[in-house]
């Protein structure tokens, strides 16, 4: 049966394979090396790859155990090329670029952070009286339409109220952090219950310490709840290309234009 | 991985799959999970969870994403 390359990460060209460590189907790992790179692979039958938990944890053990082999970037999970030429292929295209955050991310890792709200944050200052006046001669009740807008007004006022004391949790965070962190992704307010969603790429050797800083903070908000994971391999710092993603991801997007009933778009 | 809280413990998975399905190095492959799986690994995930209904109750089930052809 034909086998496929399933990519599990990128590495310097000199990393040495940990001897116990096995891909998918408990298959070989091999690299296929360009230049000063490596795709990290194993053999896969066309069609085996198990869309399950259970794998999705395996690559993810897969990328930590390289990384703590030597510098290594986290492949998206999924990713199957058809043959070596194919992974060579994939390595020149992005060459300068995988070489570039090879050096910036291999040997950091990322502590993920979400702050959720107890309570939502109030629209305190913002009270119903400070809705515009109505018209003297409007009548008793205002009509739909002025209701409808009003609810509007009232819910643009609680978006703006949340995401500013979002942004203030943010603030709060960074300053506890300060120079430890070497770089973020912060999503703010990305659902009601959660005030921000974020990742903090830092080296391995300061994760104990972010922590610590995190829970200063915890204890100066008791009316939030924040939850640490990590440390993550740097999947949230990785470069995008995005003529490669649209590439690879094409055919999802074409699905979902259909799926929406939405004109395709070119490119 | 480590995790601070009993929270972060129940959700830790959830963010082992936003990260492994949703963020990493996307090369000039295909990248083979489609919507249906991952709404199927999103699925066995949350069935490892120690508490699925902590996580829910959390508000940190998330919708499905979209991903590449399956």
């Amino acid at each position: 049966m034909r086998a496929e390359r399933y990519v599990y990460a990128i590495v310097g060209h000199d990393m040495r394979l940990p001897p116990d460590l096995t891909g998918f189907g408990d298959g070989q790992l091999l690299m296929v090396t360009w230049r000063e790179l490596a795709a990290v692979t194993s053999p896969l039958a066309v069609g085996a790859l198990r869309r399950t938990a259970e794998d999705v944890l395996h690559h993810n053990a897969v990328v930590e155990r390289l990384q703590q082999s030597g510098r290594a970037l986290p492949v998206r999970f999924g990713t199957i090329v058809p043959d070596d030429d194919a992974v060579v292929q994939a390595l020149a295209v992005r060459h300068a670029e995988l070489i570039g955050d090879l050096a910036r991310l291999g040997d950091k890792v990322e502590l993920g952070l979400i702050v959720l709200w107890d309570h939502l944050p109030s629209t305190e200052g913002h009270r119903e009286d400070d809705l515009p006046p109505r018209r003297a001669d409007s009548g008793d009740e205002p009509g739909p339409g002025t209701r409808y807008l009003r609810g509007r007004l009232a819910a643009s006022r609680r978006d703006t109220a949340v995401r500013e004391a979002a942004r203030g949790i943010v603030q709060e965070v960074d300053g506890a952090l300060g120079s430890r962190v070497l770089e973020r992704c912060v999503s703010i307010a990305p659902t009601a219950r959660i005030a921000i969603r974020a990742a903090f790429l830092v080296e391995p050797a300061r994760f104990n310490a972010c922590q610590h800083a995190i829970d200063e903070v915890r204890r100066r908000r008791p009316d939030l709840r924040f939850l640490v994971s990590g440390p993550w391999s740097p999947y949230s710092f990785v470069s995008r290309d995005a003529a490669v993603e649209r590439s690879a991801l094409g055919d999802s997007l074409h699905d979902i234009s259909r799926w929406l009933t939405l004109p395709k778009t070119d490119g | 991985m480590t995790a601070t809280m009993p929270e972060a413990r129940e959700v830790a998975l959830l963010e082992l799959l936003d990260r492994v399905v949703d963020h990493g190095v996307v090369i000039a492959g295909d990248i083979t999970i489609s919507v249906a799986d991952v709404d199927l690994i999103y699925l066995g995930l949350r069935v490892m969870l120690t508490s699925v209904e902590r996580a829910e109750e959390l508000g940190l089930c998330r919708p499905p994403v979209a991903r590449g052809r399956g």
